[in-house]
């Protein structure tokens, strides 16, 4: 009797699973059947896995970066800050210091750019928008006179590998991202930050007034940011196997692509977790696809742009109707 | 507060915007020793696209020890691809009244007004490494067009006549660029057993970009055999993902261009970078200069100097040396 019950259960969750992001998997499906009927290289292990690890980096920063929207502000120096942790773990490693160390100094690095960011932002009330798209330069600047305008390299063989190895077949960047996937969603969905997160994205003084610190809690949404970002330029510099100065370069747009996509509302306090993870996977799945099917590059960016266009669309229209 | 902060925050970004006149000058005295040219008098500006790669930097240093040595004030700024600021420099060098101007424009078309501006007020401009859409004094590049060739050349003799070429083209409008790989057709032409597959990637994601574009290509394509990279980002991110893959694409060469430190570090260690065209970006900029001084002294100067580039292989990676 029980188990009829809980079977129900987790059917009508599932149920309610594939409802609440029907939109975003319909786009997977249809892109899934179109492009695999143009090149049979693309149903193929190594092609889904290639893009698994592909959408990883801006995953892990589409996490952050989507948590930050839900609080109602945006940071557009998150590629420059995975630039700069990037450079910081490189020198720890140049110097020496050994892999874990450096990973943990890059992730900090990340962490204490974002408390900048966010107590900037949260005690001046300055736009986020404005700020972090001047401290973009700034933060780069530091990049090109730490580096002198050269990469960092080469990095130990253990580095490497976070990009390089595969745990049971999955390759280590996958894991990274199913882990901040499941942090960020235990955080949004089930502590009281990510509660009150939401509500100080959803109205800031409604928020105030029912007795959150909202200033906080900004801070805390831009460090998770930075962090997720420090990830993202751990990940890169394993990938690319040196922290290069443009290293991060536009990470910001394809972060808050994948937000946006995923059903993260701009004016704050909506947003889920599940649909920022969907969102990667479509951006991930269109930039593979177009190189597939072999489409013009011109009419890549432009069914880029629009496949973008379409799934937001279709979320929202969606909504809508279910009201 | 908030209004004060916003408003303080737009001049920073406004100051940003403000020309030459805040970058450093390099003035010409200093430990001249006595048999070099003694101060010209002259003024040169030198506007430049970008300054944190490493043929930036070198071009640099060819440029201010040109200008050294020709007892040349220098004025430098850097548009870093932000062209309405490149063109708020020139303005500001015609208004300080430079004797020449050196531009590096990255789009063929954007900097054309204020280049004839300039030439009408009677400032020479000299334009290196990419070409404008307009008439100019001289143009100094390495030859592009051969280095694509000394490239694909070398390629086709190291796995023969037939296989399938990966070549990731720029966005329209990046004339170096757009020009090595004329240089890779002018010579793919030729061997119709060569198939190639081409995959435009614009460069606004830098490295990692052209990483994903060049794996999705290649598992798009398996059969690729050889990939022509017409940039350093370009055959460093090939290299990255190759290295992914070593019993799928363990096989793929790469054939990259400027022999940037990390390629020849790659070519030294026997990985799959196999070539690199080196351009000589100290001569362009000596080139420029000593060509910028001539036409100021009213001397006749070809239209068009092509500087020398160099293949260099796996073989020759660890005797090479830059010319200047």
């Amino acid at each position: 009797m029980r188990e009829k019950e809980n079977e129900k259960r987790s059917r009508l969750f599932a149920t309610q699973l594939m409802k609440q992001y029907s939109g975003l998997l319909l786009v997977i499906i249809v892109l899934f059947t179109v492009i695999s009927v143009s090149n049979q290289n693309f149903c193929t292990v190594d092609n889904i896995l290639a893009i698994l690890r592909q959408i990883s980096i801006y995953g892990v920063l589409g996490i952050g970066m989507g948590i930050l929207i839900i609080n109602k502000q945006l940071d557009l120096t998150v590629g420059a800050i995975a630039g700069l942790s990037a450079v910081v773990g490189g020198l720890v490693m140049i110097k020496g210091g050994g892999v874990f160390a450096a990973i943990i100094a890059a992730v900090a690095a990340g962490a204490i750019l974002g408390a900048v960011n966010g107590i900037v932002v949260a005690k001046t009330g300055i736009s986020a928008f404005i700020f972090t798209m001047a401290m973009t330069q700034v933060y780069r600047g530091m990049i090109y006179l730490i580096t002198d305008g050269k990469p960092i390299s080469p990095f130990p063989d253990l580095f490497l590998n976070v990009n390089r190895s595969s745990v049971l077949g999955i390759p280590i960047p996958v894991i990274i991202l199913f882990i901040i996937v499941f942090i960020g969603w235990v955080i949004l969905n089930k502590t009281s930050l990510g509660r009150k997160i939401c509500a100080t994205g959803g109205s800031e003084v409604a928020a105030r007034y029912s007795g959150i610190n909202t200033g906080r809690m900004t801070i805390a949404s831009f460090i998770i940011c930075g962090i997720t970002a420090g990830i993202s330029g751990v990940l890169l510099a394993s990938k690319l196997q040196s922290a290069q100065p443009t290293l991060g370069t536009g990470l910001e747009m394809d972060a808050i692509s994948v937000a946006a996509i995923g059903g993260i509302s701009l004016d704050g306090g909506a947003g889920t977790i599940g649909g920022i993870l969907l969102g990667a996977i479509i951006i991930g799945i269109i930039n593979n696809g177009m190189i597939m099917m072999g489409i013009n590059s011109y009419w890549q960016m432009i069914a880029k742009g629009l496949i973008i266009v379409f799934a937001v669309v279709f979320d929202i229209i969606k909504k809508k109707y279910s009201k | 507060m908030k209004k004060v902060i916003n408003i303080l925050l737009a001049v920073i970004l406004m100051m940003n915007l403000v020309g030459c006149g805040n970058e450093p000058q390099i003035s010409t005295d200093t430990e001249q020793s006595t048999d070099t040219a003694t101060e010209s008098g002259l003024k040169i500006g030198m506007v430049y696209g970008l300054l944190s790669e490493e043929f930036a930097v070198d071009l640099q240093t060819g440029i201010r020890k040109a200008c050294e040595d020709a007892g040349v004030e220098l004025v430098e700024c850097d548009y870093n691809f932000d062209y309405s600021k490149g063109n708020d420099y020139i303005d500001n060098l015609i208004t300080m009244q430079v004797d020449g101007i050196i531009l590096w424009p990255f789009d063929a078309d954007v900097f054309t007004g204020n280049i004839d501006k300039a030439r009408a007020a009677g400032i020479p401009v000299i334009t290196v490494d990419c070409t404008a859409n307009t008439e100019v004094d001289c143009f100094v590049a390495a030859d592009s067009v051969l280095g694509g060739k000394l490239a694909a050349e070398y390629m086709v003799k190291n796995q023969g006549e037939t296989g399938k070429t990966l070549i990731i083209t720029p966005a329209p409008g990046m004339s170096s660029l757009e020009q090595r790989d004329k240089g890779y057709y002018e010579v793919l032409e030729q061997y119709p057993g060569i198939e190639v597959v081409e995959q435009l990637d614009a460069g606004t994601n830098a490295r990692a970009g052209y990483a994903q574009t060049v794996e999705n290509a290649l598992n798009a394509n398996p059969d690729i055999t050889s990939i022509l990279a017409n940039c350093g980002d370009v055959a460093l991110a090939a290299l990255s993902v190759v290295e992914m893959y070593p019993e799928k694409f363990g096989d793929v060469k790469i054939y990259g261009f400027d022999a940037s430190a990390e390629q020849m570090e790659a070519m030294k260690q026997n990985r799959q970078i196999e070539a690199t065209v080196a351009q000589y970006p100290i001569m362009i900029g000596r080139l420029a200069v000593e060509n910028m001084v001539k036409k100021i002294n009213g001397e006749e100067i070809d239209k068009e100097v092509m500087a020398e580039v160099g293949l260099v292989t796996k073989e020759s990676a660890e005797s090479f040396e830059a010319k200047e």
